[in-house]
């Protein structure tokens, strides 16, 4: 499916699909790679506007795209109004969903990079460029900006919601399961800070959780043999609006992506093994 | 089994076999989906209708109380049919969010060519930038017909293509 919808729509965007990865032979990417940042956002019409303009402050170069999950105040009108390209699903799908649309958008518009940030602003954008320059000097497919690897660059100075004790622990028992099922080193598995090139775009792009979706996502693109790295990061405070876990919602949650994560491990995928890294 | 029991069995899978044949006829019941609820029927019909059969089932089984292999087989299929639906509509489910993902997309790209070609429209300048969502400053986003490489000039090819059109609307 992925490659029959993927020539659909000539344009501006299409600039940088001649570039592939076999022109990256140093790691380097080309002076027309093209970047898109996603942010998907739900209810987030008080920070989106000022994620949308760091973003583009920070990634002068990048294209930005809000994913407006069915949101019910002025998300979609303020992300289009500070200069985002704005989706607006139909009605809401889940973050994985948004997620996913920001990747079959990329891959179908030929993006050679994609960084995922969240709309309520607690990612620091400094750290968008930094993820971008890891990935490529490291010659890795995915970054992943970690909030608790112990090898923390800058001290947790401004504790948040996030990192509340259970959360803590949930969060370690998911990266205990991920560095098992992986063999990889994995600390932060649910964050939402992430940069992606083409194969891991187009990995994901076809198979992605609709919800809760990032500890399975390590899963695919471990299985589809892309190399995951992990980068220290600090999350800012949430400037506006509550996480998207609730008390209520945690046992859920727990349940959920422990099931999807080993099952992960054995389910039919068309990514599996596909790409074999000489690592 | 008791003659009332029995002909209550029978009465009820009747009933149940002429409405699966009548949902299918008006076509609410798609055929791949009845044959589950098809199979269900005739094995209770025939339980019911033809009594030594389920003695003799029910004895090879080590059932003391003949009916109540009716009700295990009814609750086999009703379990299965349960799974079956439940299999369908993640299937569906699956399918509705590729279909709202594309939705969104389509739709970004149907309001984009729609502010080019209002704007050939209005002036023949060839700048579609402009009506783009983004700011036009960006220059990976700006101008379609800035020509840098082999792909983005059939890329500008095509956007001539439904330029026209949109000039020959507005004339």
């Amino acid at each position: 499916m992925a490659a029959a919808c993927n020539v659909t729509l000539s344009g501006p965007y299409m600039m940088a699909r001649q570039v592939t990865d076999a022109n990256l032979p140093s790691g380097k990417p080309p002076a027309q790679a093209a970047y898109l940042v996603i942010v998907p956002a739900l209810n987030e019409e008080l920070t989106i506007a000022e994620v949308v303009q760091s973003a583009r402050s920070h990634l002068p170069t990048a294209d930005i795209l809000v994913i407006d999950d069915g949101s019910s105040d002025r998300t979609a009108a303020e992300a289009s109004r500070a200069g985002a390209m704005v989706l607006s699903l139909p009605y809401n799908l889940g973050i994985g969903g948004a997620v996913q649309t920001g990747f079959k958008f990329a891959h179908r518009m030929g993006y050679d990079y994609v960084i995922r940030v969240d709309g309520d602003g607690q990612h620091d954008p400094q750290d968008l460029s930094r993820l971008l320059d890891i990935m490529q000097h490291q010659q890795v497919d995915v970054t992943i900006g970690s909030r608790f690897q112990p090898t923390s660059l800058r001290p947790q100075a401004v504790p948040d919601r996030a990192t509340t004790r259970p959360r803590r622990l949930g969060s370690w028992g998911f990266a205990l399961l991920v560095s098992a099922l992986t063999r990889q080193p994995a600390s932060d598995t649910t964050s939402g800070l992430q940069c992606l090139n083409r194969r891991a775009i187009e990995c994901l792009a076809a198979d992605y959780a609709q919800d809760y979706p990032e500890v399975e996502g390590r899963i695919t693109l471990h299985r589809a043999g892309l190399r995951v790295l992990e980068v220290p990061v600090v999350m800012l405070p949430r400037s506006n609006g509550r996480s998207s876990i609730t008390h209520a919602r945690a046992l859920y949650y727990v349940a959920k992506v422990l099931l999807a994560t080993v099952m992960a491990v054995i389910r039919e995928t068309p990514y599996a093994g596909r790409h074999v890294n000489a690592t | 089994m008791p003659p009332k029991v029995q002909a209550l069995a029978v009465a009820a899978s009747l009933g149940l076999l002429a409405l699966i044949l009548y949902l299918i006829r008006k076509g609410r019941l798609r055929e791949d989906h009845a044959i589950l609820w098809l199979m269900a029927g005739f094995s209770i019909l025939m339980l019911s209708a033809w009594r030594g059969s389920l003695t003799a089932i029910a004895r090879m089984l080590d059932i003391g109380y003949a009916p109540s292999l009716l009700f295990a087989v009814g609750l086999v299929f009703t379990l299965l049919i349960l799974l079956v639906q439940t299999a369908v509509m993640s299937r569906l489910a699956g399918h509705t969010r590729d279909l709202a993902q594309e939705l969104s997309i389509l739709q970004w790209q149907v309001q984009r060519l729609q502010g080019q070609m209002d704007h050939d429209g209005n002036a023949s300048v060839d700048t579609a930038g402009d009506r783009l969502p983004t700011s036009d400053s960006q220059q990976p986003t700006s101008q379609p017909t800035n020509q840098q490489t082999g792909e983005r000039s059939t890329a500008a090819l095509r956007l001539d293509g439904s330029d026209s059109v949109g000039k020959e609307a507005a004339s």
